[in-house]
């Protein structure tokens, strides 16, 4: 019979990764800040999951409880964000899952999304052994990041950065960058036993969810509310 | 009783500070004074005390460079950060004088001083890799007065926010791979027991793995070209003190990590790449901020391009004036601080009362509001590196220094040396900087007229408010003061040289 460890064992394996990866495309891909918010908030829990083979248990979840604090921030602001949004906005444009199919509902629909992960993947495919020579490991007398993971890093770093390079409001930047320091901190939390760095990279990524929560309010005021200085004022 | 620890106030006064002017932010004057008299007196005991041993202050024993243990980490003050701190709280309380008068929005006063605490964190740690981070928290929190409730774009904000976050990886991997690279060379010179020392190219190719991460990094912190775009739109959307804050103190602690990391690692600069690299990023800045400056259609962007051009003299100065290098650059970038804080002045007076900056709208201020009109040009042209302001004497260095620097690539002097080898394309370096320093130049001073031009017109708009006295009386100690550096540069050599002798970069 197997054991409660060996069946965690198998899910921080290719299942979180597969996981990771997925969650990653559906952030990039949707337009809808509930679908993105919920895989972000999964992928939170991913990356925790998949960090028990690198570090010690209590590090890894910490780094899920940030992003159980990240997300419920960036909630706050979205759900406001719906709440103030004219009723002609609402329902402009196909929607599948709550990604929209619409060409000009965002930055770029999702035909050009699906184009541009399609090529990153590929771009990934190529560079993946180029990328793994760079990888600190490599260089280090510490034990070798496994390739899954090194993988799931990138993909995220990647992915988060087309997100970053295509997206204009508050709430689509913030999930986008944030995966790029999740993606990051998969390769990082390996390297730097440091509990003080992990605490403050901790700190950076709530302050700049609370940053990013910020300047999305300010949109949403400036959208649709134009002219009540004071609400945002009184900060 | 035992001495205070210098750490201890740099951290505890400005949080304090922060408590009141919060509590007080209704109440611009108190916030204001609070926060001027803290950061004056930061400057005044980071001017004044010495490291090395303890001082009496109102009665009490301080000891300023005495080291703390906090979480672990040890924190304490060095010479060169001392300096640093010195520049940055005296520059705040500029501001914070100004803010008073010109209204940057309510938060500023309490924000910027906690963002001050983070900067003297920045400093007092000793870990690269938490320096880093705290300046990335530094800058979360900057975007609240960067944005300061104003209900509009919020594209440059943003955009620092973001090229922060994706630098702060960057840079934390750049300080991995060093420390590894110092821990293998140790770990080999042990093995070797002494016999077969470590050579310079080895410990350059341990640490090499550093540079792209650590270059990317500081591009994005330094809005190197073509990371630069978060630069106008800051100065174009933010309120000008707020953003006059970032390009200069938040500036200045981006390059004292640069600073920090190279003098950790002086492989780096060992090596000529390294010092080319920054050079051509520093003539593209240049040029890049010379060149959209003249085409801008208002006040905001063209301070910010106007100080991208700036900051890409800067960098030049650093890479091509040799051992004196470090010494130029912060000399220029004192001078070029006080050129963004007239030009942020203004612009507060010329937003506050014609409301707008662009050049369409601005026919006849020019007579309503001469005083702010003139700190605009002044300022500008002082970023310029115009004759008889405070950017020309380092401006004229720099630029004699890196005349000297590409003179051996012009196709006189390679005749000359005929046997020396070439580089493929380098014959045209020259030509590049040259085109690149007279764009930079010419390129404000024709924003500059443009500007002036549409402010001027046949009548002075009745519909304006008049110049604010205290604010424009604050501008023209400002402008005497561009001035005078522009005569008398050699000003604030001393406490340069101080923050210089702590690095031994060359």
């Amino acid at each position: 019979m197997e054991t409660f460890a060996d069946v965690f064992n198998l899910l921080a394996g290719p299942p979180a990764v597969a996981g990771l990866i997925l969650t990653a495309a559906v952030i990039f891909l949707s337009s809808h800040w509930r679908l993105s918010l919920a895989a972000l908030l999964v992928q939170y829990l991913l990356v925790a999951l998949t960090l028990t083979r690198l570090v010690q248990p209590e590090l890894a979840i910490v780094r899920g409880l940030v992003g159980m604090l990240v997300v419920p921030i960036l909630y706050m602001t979205a759900r406001r964000a719906d709440e103030r949004r004219m009723p002609e906005e609402e329902g402009r444009g196909a929607e599948f899952l709550g990604i929209s199919l619409g060409w000009g509902t965002s930055g770029l629909g999702l035909a050009l999304r699906v184009l541009a992960l399609l090529l990153f993947a590929l771009a990934l495919i190529r560079f993946f052994p180029d990328y793994l020579s760079l990888l600190p490991s490599a260089a280090a007398s510490s034990p070798p990041l496994p390739g899954d993971i090194a993988f799931a890093s990138l993909w995220l770093a990647g992915v988060g950065t087309a997100g970053l390079l295509l997206s204009g409001d508050a709430l689509r930047v913030a999930p986008a960058a944030l995966t790029i320091l999740a993606g990051f901190d998969l390769v990082y939390a390996g390297l730097e036993p440091n509990l003080a760095v992990v605490g403050f990279f901790g700190a950076l990524t709530l302050l700049a969810a609370l940053a990013f929560s910020y300047l999305a309010g300010i949109q949403i005021l400036s959208g649709s509310l134009a002219g009540t200085d004071e609400e945002a004022d009184d900060l | 009783m035992n001495p205070i620890p210098g750490p201890i106030i740099l951290l505890a006064l400005p949080l304090l500070g922060a408590v009141v002017a919060y509590l007080f932010r209704q109440l611009t004057i108190v916030a204001a004074f609070v926060s001027a008299m803290v950061t004056g007196a930061l400057a005044y005991l980071c001017f004044r005390l010495p490291l090395g041993q303890s001082a009496f202050i109102l009665g009490q024993e301080v000891a300023f460079g005495r080291p703390v243990v906090a979480l672990g980490q040890t924190l304490v003050l060095n010479q060169a950060g001392q300096m640093w701190l010195a520049f940055v709280f005296v520059l705040m309380t500029i501001f914070y004088l100004i803010a008073w008068r010109l209204s940057q929005g309510r938060s500023f006063f309490a924000f910027s001083l906690v963002i001050l605490t983070l900067y003297a964190l920045v400093v007092l740690v000793q870990t690269f890799a938490l320096a880093i981070l705290v300046l990335g928290l530094s800058v979360a929190v900057a975007v609240f007065i960067l944005q300061a409730g104003q209900l509009s774009t919020v594209r440059g904000a943003q955009r620092y926010l973001v090229v922060t976050l994706l630098a702060v990886p960057l840079l934390l991997m750049a300080s991995w791979f060093v420390d590894q690279s110092m821990v293998e060379t140790a770990n080999a010179a042990a093995l070797a027991e002494g016999s077969v020392p470590i050579t310079a190219a080895q410990s350059l190719a341990l640490a090499r793995r550093a540079l792209l991460p650590a270059a990317l990094g500081f591009g994005l912190l330094l809005a190197v070209f073509p990371f630069s775009t978060w630069l106008p739109a800051l100065a174009a959307g933010a309120p000008p003190i707020a953003s006059a804050f970032v390009f200069t103190a938040g500036q200045a602690m981006a390059l004292y990590l640069a600073v920090s990391f190279l003098d950790g690692a002086p492989v780096y600069l060992q090596d000529a790449t390294t010092l080319s690299v920054i050079q051509l990023a520093g003539l593209g800045m240049a040029a890049s901020g010379g060149l959209m400056a003249a085409v801008q259609h208002d006040f905001g962007r063209l301070f910010g391009y106007a100080a991208l051009g700036d900051l890409g003299i800067l960098l030049l100065a650093f890479s091509a004036s040799g051992s004196q290098g470090l010494v130029l650059a912060l000399l220029h970038g004192i001078n070029r601080s006080v050129a963004i804080v007239l030009m942020a002045t203004a612009l507060s007076i010329l937003r506050q009362r014609a409301v707008t900056d662009r050049f369409s709208s601005l026919s006849g201020v020019a007579r309503r509001l001469p005083i702010a009109t003139g700190g605009l040009i002044l300022g500008g042209l002082a970023l310029a590196g115009f004759p008889f302001t405070a950017g020309f004497p380092t401006h004229w260095a720099i630029g004699r220094s890196v005349w000297n620097w590409v003179q051996p690539y012009s196709p006189l002097a390679q005749e000359a040396v005929a046997s020396a080898e070439a580089v493929p394309g380098q014959e045209w370096l020259w030509a590049f900087t040259l085109v690149a320093l007279v764009t930079s130049f010419l390129g404000i001073v024709i924003g500059l007229l443009r500007g002036l031009n549409a402010m001027l017109g046949d009548k002075p708009r009745e519909d304006i408010a008049r110049q604010p006295i205290l604010a424009s009386a604050l501008m023209l100690v400002l402008a005497a003061f561009t001035l005078v550096l522009g005569f008398y540069p050699q000003l604030f050599l001393e406490p340069v040289s101080r923050a210089v002798q702590a690095f031994s970069l060359f």
